[in-house]
């Protein structure tokens, strides 16, 4: 079964690299049962878009 | 439209582009006098370089990106690898922080699973976001801040990175997992819930 802490790695790895078809199925098998980790991955998401004001760009929009 | 105002006579604009390059010197060199430099000297270079744009924005993300050069070359010449047992000394240091968000069974612990934060546009436009998140990247391990800042606010790519630091691909992805994991748990440690503020920069 796959763990909350394998899973905010896969979230966070998704941010650099595209996950292999294996991760990306553990990924979106977890995140419709687990709140914690979609809570996460908002998180994070929430931490991209502010390093790229920071840089001076625009956050994508999604 | 055309603006006939050039972005050199632009006061409003000029402060505004300064500002937001200090911050982002600041934040990568950790040393306000150098970050001063940093930013005069890509202020200086985009003077003298004639360009047409289109816009402020897209003036603003050529001014960053001469900066962003200046930067990875300083970043460059400071770190030239890393310190490998000072490496493991701070993923060993994490277990801590592990014990504290995830039960026995690597599941979140009830009381500190992360919950949703505001969309990005309602957080980026709040003061207490940025205070904390500028207090919380400072908080991280030197290697850990150091890789998470190339990453994101240099834009290089995780290879550039490992082969830059010379650290495996896999300590490179460690270290991006747990700066993001401690910046968002220091966050929340720190009061960020972002339900009660509606104060707006
Ligand atoms: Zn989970």
């Amino acid at each position: 079964m796959s763990t909350c802490k394998k899973i905010s790695r896969l979230l966070s790895d998704a941010l650099d690299r595209p996950l292999q078809t294996g991760e990306w199925l553990e990924v979106h098998a977890h995140l419709p049962i687990c709140r914690g980790c979609r809570g996460y991955k908002q998180q994070i998401s929430v931490l991209r878009a502010a390093a790229q004001r920071v840089r001076g760009e625009e956050p994508e929009t999604r | 439209m055309t603006t006939q105002l050039s972005w050199q006579q632009d006061h409003h604009y000029l402060t505004g582009l300064r500002r937001d390059l200090l911050r982002f010197a600041r934040l990568q060199l950790r040393d306000a006098v150098a970050a001063e430099d940093a930013v005069q000297e890509a202020l200086t270079a985009a003077y003298t370089a004639p360009q047409q744009f289109g816009g402020q924005s897209q003036h603003k993300t050529w001014v960053f990106g001469i900066l962003r050069h200046k930067l990875v070359d300083t970043l460059r010449a400071r770190y030239r690898t890393i310190n490998l047992s000072a490496l493991e000394a701070e993923i060993e240091g994490e277990a801590l922080l592990d014990d504290l968000l995830f039960k026995a069974n690597d599941h979140w612990a009830a009381d500190t699973r992360p919950r949703p934060w505001p969309k990005p546009e309602t957080a980026l436009a709040q003061k207490q976001f940025w205070l904390l998140f500028e207090l919380c990247l400072n908080n991280l391990p030197e290697s850990t801040g150091r890789v998470f800042m190339m990453r994101e606010f240099l834009g290089l790519e995780t290879d550039e990175i490992c082969v830059e630091l010379a650290v495996s691909a896999n300590h490179c992805s460690v270290l991006l997992y747990r700066a993001r994991l401690k910046l968002r748990t220091c966050l929340t440690e720190k009061g960020y819930d972002g339900e009660d503020c509606d104060e707006y920069v």
